[in-house]
């Protein structure tokens, strides 16, 4: 039984007995009331009782009285004892219920009313009613019968006074006896109070002593366990029973189970610990415990080392260090630590530990064991040291990081700069201010080379008013620090100390309070473009000079940029201005033929103002049967014009008609192909043309008509035909036939250089004998030079040339006369023909006076005579050499005179032999045996090599030379068939190689000269040799050279052009 | 010889007239045009004709033309007598049926034995 329900029964057994005496006080008590009701009823009783005696008094007097007195007020009391009389008994009959106290009540009562009906009830009450009160009537009344008297009713009344006495008298006895019981009652309360109260405490005093006991020897019970426990005896503690020990027994018993598991869990994690956790005894500080980390951290085995001490395993030193810390902490009695402490284990070398060391007390507070946690901490410390060199080099990469963040951001800032400004003095603004953000400096500047003056100028700047008054904004190269900045082209980083000399220009600056400067010269591509300046108020560092390094070429290149743009666009104005301003019509098309822009002059010719042209098909300008679709056009066009001027019928806006020249000339732009076409308006020079033609015609005809009659009389006359006539009118006569005759050799002289020059003088090559030719001309000079006694003698062979016979006779013809006319008489003529392999020559060698040296080029021009008055005399036109040269050019030949001042003269003409492939060359025989030979000059490798497989495959035999000189020597060692010559060369242009083959006996081969540029009309002049022909590269294609290759390989004619 | 001169020019006339007559003895009549000169041709029945290049109404080749087309006077042997006298000109002449060309102007001396040498074949 649990002590609680113990208590619980003892309490209730000890209330029941309060509970038993309450009981009968309870009863004692109501007894007590009741006697003192009683008592307080016969008090109450005797009271009313007293004061209705005293009524009956007041009435019985107050009538004696009146009848006695008659006085009026005597009445008084009686009426009031009657008013009151009712109340009264009404009190008196509640206070005593019943019995015989109330019956004598009632009986004294009855006496009253019987005295009052008697005496003076009836009468009284008459009187009081009666008016006549106080009245001798009614005094009257009252004492009839007068028999009565004054003592009538005394004896009602004494009868009243005697009941009234008994009665008092029996209840005086009732209550005494009343009041003695009363007494009684209160004496027996007391007694049984007492009597309780001794009895409870007695009850309560040995159930206490019960239950302590019993307390007493469990808890007895229980101590004894836990003392066990806490002397490690974790058996288990078992009272018997079910009460509050036994309770606390078994929870304790669950906690020493609890504690049982946490030390068996508290010793594997000593044991499991990485840390060494060693004990030692308090007093000679020998090992009583360590676990399995301290085995291994020290090296020794458990078994050997409890019961040890330090002494017996380490060093001295080491060991007297131990023990001096662990008396230092058994003595201070609290936790030391010892953050590092080197320890030297058996096996693993020098250890570092970081140990602690705890005093662990007995029960009287004396220490009784030191508690040591040792933790190795060799690897940490290690790995300490690599953090914190790794976390250094981190640092110091951080930094380097984080400074070229800081001058890539620079870069980006400026690159953004240059790349916004549509205007470079906007760009370089903004420039100047991302350096004065970047470098913290408030005034930076960007001058820019004006290479024509030398001149930095300032053309961005920021933090500073340009127009400040002694702000320079031109600074020479070479003078002030920027200058020689620009010159040496070498960053500068100066300090503007207000002690040294000031700075040049610079005063401004330091008056605004700026100490230091730095500049650094703007390169292109080491090309100098401008200085970049900056002012500060804080002392630059060589990290300003590298923040503006890291942007110096971003902006220098920028201003070349911008530069190159400026200029770019100066040269669009200026070629726009060309295009818009020239005589000749442009148009450019697109690959397909659409027209896309056309200059004024072409609008003009074509009478399309306001670029009516652009977006309309050239086909439509420049229609012809050939082509019916567009693309038909561009194909045909291109065929035919490209790169060569050739002849059109163009049609304008209005409708009407023109001649018109077209050139075609491809290009290629980002967008494509594109064509340009220069077109001329050639109406004009066509009539002129016509007009020219029909002067020619005219002069012909209309000119050789009178003549032929003057002629023809002159010459009937002078014959003697019409008789004969004076000597000297025949003289004069002779006179104006000559000037005739020299007239008319004059016009056909003009009409055939005009023919030549034109190239409408018609040749009609053959292959000819030379002897025929030869032949021909002595036979046509034989008679003037019989008339003359000169003889011509001829050595010609029987060769054959590829020529027209007529020029070429006309030629000998004219070198003939010549000699006959500045032969003396009797001498010799000698026309003489030497053939070789590939050249003819025809030599006519006078011994008349010779031609001085710097006349033998000069005498082939037109109008030139080695004397002016030769002419005259001897009636040639001064235009016959002239012809005989451009015929014989027009044969690819040669034509040049040797002569010595009195010696005779030796006039030649070197024509391409019919020995010479191109004489039996049919067209497209490029098969034949042996194969024609060309010689190709050419410096672009590539080309050479292009060229020299086409004309391979051509089934040419070609050699090739990159150079003028190359190109020589081969043709020295043969001469080939054909001269493809390119004008630009290594060592010279193409001239000197035609000069050189001009030399040549056998040079004067057919050339084409192939070259990059179009070729003027001087330059032609210089570039003939043979039968030439010009070529620019970019206007022919492959066919048209080829074409022209086997032109001039098959046809040894050529026009002049 | 008879030699039929066919030239719009009087004076040109005039003087082949008298070279050919005087200097080369040769009997001469003429016509100062085309036409004319066919018929002068059918009825003079002359043994060589000398004909201009240029004339009015009709010129030397239509005349020439005509001649050959004329049974009657198919047969005479045609001299052109040009200033026009470039050789594919000639060239045209001879293919079209003319014996040879003379160039004005002529040394009237020569002109005889010049005709004689074209008529005989050279030229």
């Amino acid at each position: 039984m649990t002590f609680a329900r113990r208590i619980v029964i003892g309490v209730a057994a000890g209330t029941l007995v309060p509970l038993i005496f309450a009981a009968l006080v309870y009863r004692n008590l109501a007894t007590q009331s009741e006697l003192r009701e009683g008592v307080r009823a016969r008090y109450e009783a005797l009271t009313s009782a007293a004061l209705l005696e005293r009524l009956a008094i007041d009435m019985e007097t107050g009538v004696r009285g009146f009848r006695v007195a008659n006085g009026q007020e005597f009445l008084e009391p009686y009426r009031a004892a009657v008013a009151a009389l009712p109340a009264l008994m009404r009190q008196l009959r509640s206070s005593l219920a019943s019995g015989d106290d109330r019956g004598q009540v009632e009986e004294i009562y009855a006496h009253i009313e019987r005295w009052r009906a008697e005496w003076a009830g009836p009468r009284i009450a008459a009187i009081a009613a009666s008016p006549a009160v106080g009245t001798a009537e009614a005094v009257m009344l009252l004492q009839l019968p007068p028999q009565l008297g004054a003592s009538v009713g005394k004896a009602s009344m004494d009868e009243i006074r005697r009941l009234f006495d008994r009665w008092n008298a029996r209840q005086r006895e009732g209550l005494a006896k009343e009041l003695a019981l009363q007494a009684q009652s209160e004496f027996r309360l007391s007694r049984l109070l007492w009597g309780v109260a001794v009895a409870f405490s007695l009850l309560m005093a040995l159930g206490a002593a019960q239950l302590l006991g019993h307390l007493h020897r469990r808890m007895d019970a229980l101590f004894s366990g836990i003392r066990a426990a806490e002397n490690g005896d974790y058996g288990p503690l078992d009272l018997s029973g079910r009460d509050e020990p036994a309770l606390v027994a078994e929870a304790f018993d669950r906690m020493l189970r609890q504690v049982e598991k946490r030390d068996a869990e508290l010793s594997s994690i000593v044991e499991n610990i990485p840390a060494m956790i060693f004990v030692k005894d308090a007093v000679d500080l020998r090992f009583v415990r360590v676990n399995r980390a301290g085995e291994q951290l020290l090296g020794i085995a458990r078994a050997d080392l409890l019961g040890k001490t330090d002494f017996d395993f380490f060093p001295r030193d080491q060991a007297e260090s131990f023990t001096a810390k662990d008396r230092e902490v058994l003595a201070g009695e609290r936790l030391l630590e010892i953050p590092e402490e080197h320890l030297a284990s058996r096996d693993g070398g020098l250890r570092v530990l970081h140990t602690k060391k705890i005093p662990i007390r007995d029960g009287g507070g004396k220490p009784r064991y030191l508690l040591g946690i040792s933790e190795d901490i060799t690897d940490t410390r290690r790995a300490e040291e690599e953090i914190r060199k790794l976390n250094a080099e981190l640092e110091r990469r951080l930094a380097e990081l984080h400074a070229a963040n800081r001058l890539t951001a620079f870069g980006v800032d400026v690159a953004a700069a240059l790349a916004r400004g549509e205007k470079l003095r906007d760009s370089l603004h903004e420039c100047s201010e991302a350096v004065i953000r970047h470098l913290g400096a408030p005034m930076a500047g960007v001058w820019v080379l004006d290479e024509k003056d030398q001149v930095l100028e300032l053309a961005g700047s920021a933090g500073f008013d340009a127009t400040e008054e002694d702000c320079q904004t031109r600074i020479p190269v070479g003078t002030h620090r920027l200058g020689r900045i620009a010159e040496e082209r070498r960053p500068q980083l100066v300090s503007l100390d207000p002690d040294t000399v000031p700075g040049d220009g610079e005063i401004w600056a330091r008056r605004r309070g700026m100490i230091s400067f730095a500049g650094y010269p703007l390169l292109a591509g080491g090309r100098l473009v401008g200085v970049l300046s900056v002012f500060a108020g804080h002392d630059l560092t060589n990290d300003a000079i590298d923040a503006l390094a890291s942007v110096a070429e971003k902006i220098a290149l920028g201003i070349e940029r911008a530069q190159a743009r400026e200029a770019l666009a100066a040269n669009e104005d200026r070629t726009r201005a060309i295009i818009d301003n020239m005589l000749g019509g442009l148009i450019t098309a697109d690959a397909h033929g659409r027209i896309e822009s056309s200059n004024p002059a072409a609008e003009r010719m074509f009478r399309c103002g306001g670029g009516g042209l652009e977006g309309h098909h050239l086909s439509e300008r420049i229609p012809f049967a050939e082509a019916q679709t567009p693309e038909g056009w561009v194909r045909e066009a291109t065929r035919k014009a490209l790169g060569r001027v050739t002849e059109w019928k163009a049609v304008r806006c209005d409708g009407s008609r023109f001649d018109m020249e077209l050139s075609l000339f491809p290009f290629a732009t980002r967008d494509g192909w594109h064509f340009a076409a220069n077109v001329a308006d050639i109406s004009e020079r066509r009539e002129v043309e016509r007009m020219k033609k029909e002067f020619v015609s005219t002069v012909s005809h209309e000119l050789r008509t009178p003549l032929t009659s003057i002629r023809g009389s002159l010459g009937l006359l002078t014959g003697g035909v019409l008789g004969q006539l004076p000597d000297e009118a025949k003289e004069i006569l002779s006179v104006a036939e000559r000037n005739v005759i020299r007239l008319v050799t004059l016009i056909n002289d003009i009409l055939d250089l005009e023919r030549l020059d034109s190239g409408r003088l018609e040749m009609h090559f053959v292959l000819v004998p030379v002897s025929s030719v030869v032949d021909r001309a002595i036979e046509s000079i034989q008679a003037l030079a019989e008339q003359t006694g000169i003889t011509i003698e001829s050595t010609s062979k029987g060769g054959a040339l590829y020529a027209d016979p007529d020029r070429l006779v006309q030629v000998l013809v004219n070198l003939l006369s010549n000699a006959v006319k500045f032969s003396a008489a009797g001498s010799t003529i000698r026309l003489s023909v030497d053939e070789s392999k590939d050249l003819t020559e025809i030599r006519v060698t006078d011994e008349g006076r010779g031609i001085p040296a710097d006349l033998h080029v000069a005498i082939f021009e037109r109008f030139r005579q080695v004397e002016a008055t030769d002419a005259r005399e001897k009636g040639g036109s001064g235009l016959g050499l002239a012809i005989c040269k451009a015929i014989v050019e027009q044969h690819g030949g040669t034509i040049g005179v040797e002569s010595e001042e009195g010696k005779g003269s030796s006039f030649w003409m070197r024509l391409p032999g019919a020995a010479s492939p191109r004489a039996a060359v049919k067209p497209g025989v490029f098969s034949r045996s042996p194969r024609p030979g060309v010689l190709l000059v050419e410096d672009d490798p590539t080309l050479l090599t292009v060229i020299s497989r086409q004309l391979g495959e051509a089934g040419l035999d070609v050699r090739s030379a990159s150079s003028g000189r190359g190109a020589l020597a081969l043709a020295d060692e043969r001469l080939p068939d054909l001269l493809v010559l390119d004008l630009r060369l290594p060592d010279g242009d193409g001239f000197f190689v035609v000069e050189e083959l001009r030399r040549h006996p056998h040079g004067l081969i057919p050339l084409i000269v192939y070259s990059e540029r179009d070729v003027t009309a001087r330059e032609r002049d210089r570039l003939r040799l043979g039968p030439t022909r010009f070529m620019t590269k970019s206007r022919s294609t492959d066919r048209e050279f080829l074409d022209a290759v086997g032109e001039m390989l098959s046809e040894p004619q050529t026009k002049g052009r | 010889m008879k030699v039929l001169i066919i030239d719009d020019e009087d004076d040109i006339r005039r003087i082949v007239r008298l070279s050919l007559s005087r200097v080369g003895g040769m009997e001469v009549i003429d016509a100062s045009n085309g036409p004319d000169g066919v018929r002068e041709a059918e009825s003079g029945h002359p043994d060589a004709i000398l004909l201009d290049m240029m004339m009015p109404v009709m010129d030397g080749p239509a005349t020439l033309t005509a001649l050959r087309a004329n049974p009657a006077t198919e047969s005479i042997p045609i001299v052109f007598l040009t200033a026009k006298a470039q050789t594919a000109e000639i060239e045209r002449l001879r293919a079209m049926g003319a014996r040879g060309v003379l160039t004005k102007p002529f040394d009237p001396l020569a002109l005889p034995d010049l005709l004689r040498a074209v008529l005989s074949g050279g030229n």
